[in-house]
């Protein structure tokens, strides 16, 4: 039973194994007994009912129904699917408090702006894939290849190209706002499953936030790093050696395609024309659009959708920067759980832009910054599934240093978006987390068949390193989660 | 009789619309461009005979469009534009450059809002680049051809046997089809990006909203066309040449070969300011002669790279803005550039840097004299502007330098191997070009070029020590088959004989292709090139010495594909191109060649030993990767003899002598290890949405520009 007395003095993080995705329950316990139960996300790429509702259950088993936080790093797929697919469960849990990023505030007017302008985004990509997804179920390419050398190759490099961009919109859950109402924000989403309920809780965190004493969690200081407040961050992604320069935001240099993909009404569509009308080919000189049409190998009717692959990847990327990123410290051994989401560079790097956080460190409280937050990290949920851009290096994990550090990476090659298969995982970062954990590394999918792709010939692993892993790893062999405590 | 004009003129931008906003630069922006004249389509009745296609429903053949003259389009001898934009599913009525009005006045008069100048413009722009290439070739541009498979007729083929394939269906043959016109899109989609389709032969422009990091420069959300920039243009019509004199470039197998086309496609665009005599002079006048400080002619795509949200140019030869301070400041090499940059445009920016130093150290060199006199031998030049003589003179030698060094480059191309190039191999084909035709190097052009990609860490491998006399190829070892070359120069001379005084392109297309395939079903019969390689040089180990290809038995062990054209097996080997090169040197000396590419390709597998060292396995195409090799030979038809084999060896070479035939390890470790990339190397659009090896079938160049 939950008591007041006394401080968390363990923290046992449950990370459920569904397939790539982030689905945690952390129980914050005095002594033996549990005394608060911690959710983060729930997802799981291209997940149904049937996979998560076992885990689910598990959760409102060992809960008992009652969760007293539950955090929603981001809006991607992988992290919030499960609570619409099992929300007859979740309709049963009670949630205390819920917190979101303040980028899902409706009363903060940038958040607002960002979702409006995220939801053009997501409206015009759902437009270009869903007309490319056509052709390809039509067969369009194996027929207009079929007289090429090597035309079924390139119809297949077409599919892949279609599917990966499918696939990379399987991430965006997106709802479009009914006529005359504001866009939907993830808290209306989490209503409609029901997860949110009346007595529930709802609070929004910004960069430089510390939340103390939250009730059954005495002892405990959650940090908020991210997402930035500066809207220049949210676009940054991982790049050699850390000084990225470009400043391209996806909106601005996309807004002539998003806009001629979103466009409803004629009205929208004429003032999508580049030119005046009056340039338009009419009547007599119609030889032209026969000669298009006579030679189908030359046509480039759908060329001009694939410009939405550069697009989802920006996209993705910019929303995987508006991850809720967390230090959970314990106030007594200054330990930290480092939970930043799917964080990409442009986040990691906003937290050493000036922000300091409140850290008691005995009876006193003394302002610190990033540094000092990751020099005390023991535990680290992997960002981005093991991508290279998911963990900054000199920002992030060449700061992290303590000898007791465990790490957790949500990555499975079963269920997996096709693009991450290439970019997932990171030999060089996952090398260095083995390294630094010293084996107390693991994985959600098959830690075999992750550990052989880890393996290339530029990266060693020492052979200590490797049984330590393996011998963690094979406990949970058959099991659906994976288990490790850090005590504070 | 009146004689017909030797140029069109055309306005257009020297540069694109962002300049003519400019005060200092709005008057030089605005230029003439002098288009060799094509006449215009005759009319019936006033009207244009319609050119359809010659059959609509195969779509081969381009019907008569352009073909008798200039139409509406424009479409011309050599480009097609049509002016679709499929975004919003409309077609812009053609210009017609030969309305009287618009002949009265050259052409349209510069604007962003009218579609029927930027047609002009693309057209203007391109052609000036095609006429750029062949005054340096010698030769017409042709287009790469269309491949494509087709089921062989039972009948028509009794003398070669039908093959059949793995799954037993009847093994396609493929078909070399001729494309007359490059198709030009200029309104293709709504992206910061232009592309060359070798698929469709055809360049593809966007056009995009702006998101300027500094709105005095540009208006935010205004329309950005790329087809209005002369350097965008430029670059891709470079592209689609390269395409069709080196057709495996599109294939990625190192660093090197993609970053090369790129860099190509900026050599020509930034050598092609120095051919717009007013840009040159104001910019000599605004410089004070030094082209070595920040000036227009050095930068790339002005207007593109402020739209997409830098401080200057998308690309810069000789300096860059600052970030922090936006000043500009010239880029000093490091050395370490060419081991360090591996992303296809940067790394391509170390070779047009290097190019563009070399450029300068002529330039300076030949200024030397002048400036001495202007200065009256202080070399310090007088407060104020410069004397308008001293510019002319100046200018003049600018655009020689210029023409010489764009020259030198051009030439090259027929000197590089037909697969996997780096950019040493292009130093090498530089210096043996220009040795082979320029005698005495007085002005020491060629060190000029050795020194400027010794700064940037380019070294060829195989040469001990930087010299001209090591660069340059040497005359390979053909002693015991000298027999059999002259036989082959003899039949190579009858090749140029056939097509000398051809000027039609499609002409020189078709008997370029008789004459590598051969003609077995009409009298009279002639034995082709491929046939004659193979029956001369089965199993001559001095000619797989020299082209690095297998002619000999155990090629399926090497999974090196069977041919059985000529009723009997080999191995299969591809005459990928077949061209003459007439040049006249500055001495009034000649030069007489022949080139001839062979490529060769096997298919394999890598597998690891025992000892985790890497294996290589034959296997098929379905099942292996392709690994190319191959020779550029060049034959002089003077002299009578094979004078470079310019090889990247598919087989060991120096294991033949001990007569084992087995694949290049080094090279095809290198290509298997660069075509499987792991994470974090190479862009992650390419990682999402790439096909390893197989990106040359989808795109290329799209690919390459999307980041």
């Amino acid at each position: 039973m939950a008591t007041t007395e006394g401080n968390i003095s363990s923290i046992n993080i449950r990370m459920y194994r569904y397939g790539t995705g982030d689905f945690f329950l952390l129980q914050l316990k005095k002594g033996d007994d549990v005394n608060f139960n911690l959710m983060i996300d729930c997802g799981c790429i291209g997940g149904a009912k049937a996979g998560f509702d076992p885990l689910v259950d598990d959760l409102a088993t060992i809960t008992n129904n009652k969760i007293d936080l539950l955090v929603v790093t981001h809006e991607h797929a992988d992290h919030i699917n499960g609570f619409e697919k099992s929300k007859a469960i979740f309709s049963t849990i009670e949630f205390e408090r819920v917190w979101f990023a303040w980028t899902e505030d409706i009363d903060d007017p940038t958040a607002n702006d960002y979702r409006q302008n995220r939801s053009k985004v997501g409206m015009a990509l759902s437009n270009a894939v869903g007309k490319l997804n056509r052709l390809t179920e039509k067969g369009h390419y194996k027929k207009l290849y079929q007289d090429e050398k090597d035309g079924a190759l390139m119809a297949a490099s077409k599919t892949h190209f279609i599917g990966a961009l499918d696939d990379l919109n399987l991430l965006n859950i997106s709802k479009k706002p009914a006529p005359g109402e504001p866009y939907p924000t993830m808290v209306d989403l989490l209503k409609d499953y029901n997860v949110i309920k009346e007595n529930t809780l709802v609070e929004f965190l910004e960069p430089g936030d510390t939340v103390i004493e939250l009730e059954n969690a005495e002892g405990i200081r959650f940090h908020v790093l991210g997402p930035p407040r500066d809207a220049s961050y949210l676009n940054r992604t991982e790049k050699k050696g850390e000084n990225y320069e470009k400043r391209e935001a996806p909106s601005q240099v996309y807004f002539a395609f998003m806009s001629v993909l979103t466009a409803e009404d004629p009205a929208e569509q004429k003032s999508n024309h580049p030119f005046d009308d009056e340039y338009e080919l009419k009547g007599s000189a119609g030889d032209i659009p026969v000669l298009y049409a006579s030679q189908k190998w030359r046509e480039i009717e759908y060329d001009w959708l694939y410009s939405a692959g550069s697009l989802a990847m920006k996209y993705e990327s910019s929303i995987n920067n508006t991850s809720l990123a967390l230090a959970i410290q314990f106030e007594n051994s200054e330990k930290v759980l480092l939970f930043p989401g799917d964080a990409e560079f442009g986040n990691w790097q906003s937290w050493h832009d000036k922000l300091t956080w409140a850290v008691k460190i005995g009876n006193a409280i003394e302002y610190k910054d990033a540094s000092y937050l990751l020099d005390k990290t023991v535990f680290y949920k992997v960002g981005h599934h093991l991508s290279h851009n998911g963990t900054a290096r000199g920002l992030g994990i060449d700061l992290i240093n303590d000898p007791e550090l465990a790490a957790m990476a949500t990555l499975d090659f079963v269920k997996i978006n096709s693009g991450w298969l290439s970019t997932m995982p990171s030999d060089l970062l996952a090398a260095e987390l083995i390294k630094k954990t010293a084996g107390r590394f693991f994985f959600l999918g098959d830690w075999r068949k992750i550990l052989k792709a880890i393996k290339t010939d530029r990266i060693t692993i020492k052979k200590a390193h490797e049984q330590q892993l393996e011998q963690l790893n094979s406990v949970f062999d058959g099991k659906n989660f994976l288990e490790w405590e850090v005590s504070g | 009789m009146l004689k017909k004009p030797p140029y069109r003129k055309l306005r257009g931008y020297a540069f694109d619309p962002s300049l003519s906003l400019k005060m200092d630069t709005s008057l030089i922006n605005e230029i003439i461009y002098k288009i060799p004249w094509e006449d215009n389509q005759e009319r019936a009745n006033g009207k244009y005979i319609s050119g359809s296609a010659e059959n609509p429903k195969t779509g081969r053949g381009e019907g008569n469009r352009g073909k008798t003259g200039l139409s509406p389009g424009p479409c011309g001898e050599y480009l097609d534009v049509i002016d679709y934009d499929p975004t919003v599913n409309k077609f812009y009525a053609p210009v017609d450059l030969s309305d009287e009005y618009i002949l009265a006045q050259d052409g349209l008069s510069p604007s962003a809002s009218n579609p029927q100048f930027h047609q002009q413009m693309v057209y203007a722009v391109a052609m000036t680049t095609i006429k750029n290439f062949e005054s340096a070739l010698g030769r017409p541009v042709l287009w790469s051809a269309r491949k494509t498979e087709y089921v062989p007729d039972l009948q028509r083929t009794a003398n070669t046997p039908i093959e059949v394939d793995e799954d037993g269906q009847v093994k396609k043959k493929i078909r070399e089809e001729y494309v007359r016109t490059l198709r030009i899109y200029p309104h293709a989609f709504r992206d910061a990006n232009a592309y060359y389709s070798p698929q469709k032969k055809a360049l593809l422009f966007g056009y995009f909203s702006a998101k300027p990091a500094d709105v005095t420069l540009q208006m935010p959300d205004n329309l950005t066309f790329t087809c209005l920039s002369h350097d965008i243009i430029a670059h891709e019509t470079t592209h689609a040449i390269l395409d069709g004199l080196h057709r495996k470039y599109t294939e990625a197998t190192n660093p090197d070969v993609l970053a090369f086309h790129e860099a190509f496609a900026d050599i020509i665009a930034l050598f092609q300011h120095f051919t717009f005599p007013e840009v040159l002079k104001n910019q000599i006048a605004v410089t004070r002669g030094d082209l070595a400080s920040q000036n227009l002619l050095g930068k790339l795509a002005q207007e593109f790279g402020v739209a997409i949200g830098g401080y200057g140019s998308l690309r810069d030869a000789i300096g860059k803005f600052d970030s922090d301070t936006n000043e500009w400041h010239p880029i000093r090499p490091t050395g370490d550039e060419y081991r360090t940059l591996m992303e296809p445009h940067e790394r391509g920016s170390i070779l047009v840097a290097a190019v563009f130093e070399a450029f300068l150290s002529i330039y300076k060199s030949r200024v030397a004299d002048l400036l001495r006199i202007a200065t009256n031998g202080t070399g310090i030049l007088p407060q104020g502007e410069l004397q308008p003589d001293l510019v002319n003179r100046l200018a003049a030698e600018a655009s020689k330098a210029a023409q010489h060094v764009l020259n030198m480059c051009i030439r090259a191309i027929d000197y590089c191997p037909p697969v996997d190039i780096n950019f040493g191999d292009f130093l090498r084909a530089v210096i043996t070009a220009d040795t082979d035709l320029v005698t005495d190097d007085n002005r020491d052009y060629r060190l000029a070029f050795i020194d400027a990609f010794r700064k940037r860490g380019i070294y060829p491998t195989g040469i001990k020590h930087l010299s001209v006399e090591s660069l340059s190829y040497a005359k390979p070892a053909t002693k015991d088959i000298e027999d059999v070359m002259t036989i082959l120069v003899k039949f190579l001379k009858e090749y140029r004989e056939a097509i000398n005084y051809q000027t039609d392109r499609e002409q020189i297309f078709r008997i370029t292709q008789l004459y590598i395939g051969g003609k077995y079903d009409q009298k009279p019969a002639l034995v082709g090139l491929h046939r004659r390689l193979i029956n001369k040089f089965t199993q001559s180990i001095s000619f797989e010495k020299l082209s690095g290809i297998m002619f000999g038995r155990n090629w399926k062990e090497l999974g090196i594909n069977t041919s059985t054209a000529y009723l009997q097996e080999n191995p299969a080997v591809n005459v990928s191109g077949l061209y003459v090169a007439s040049r006249v040197g500055p001495n009034g000396n000649k030069s007489n060649q022949i080139i001839v590419q062979l490529v060769q390709t096997a298919f394999l597998k890598m597998e690891k030993n025992s000892k985790g060292e890497p294996l290589i396995q034959p296997a098929t195409e379905k099942t292996g990767f392709g690994m190319s090799g191959g020779c550029t030979l060049i034959f002089d038809l003077d002299s009578v003899i094979l004078k470079y084999s310019i090889s990247k060896p598919l087989i060991d070479i120096g294991r033949l002598d001990d007569n084992v035939h087995q694949i290049d390890r080094r090279r095809c470790i290198a290509i298997h290890k660069f075509q499987n990339p792991l994470p974090g190397e190479g862009t992650q659009f390419q990682a999402y949405f790439g096909m390893q090896g197989l990106n040359n079938l989808n795109e290329p160049f799209n690919f390459l520009h999307t980041h």
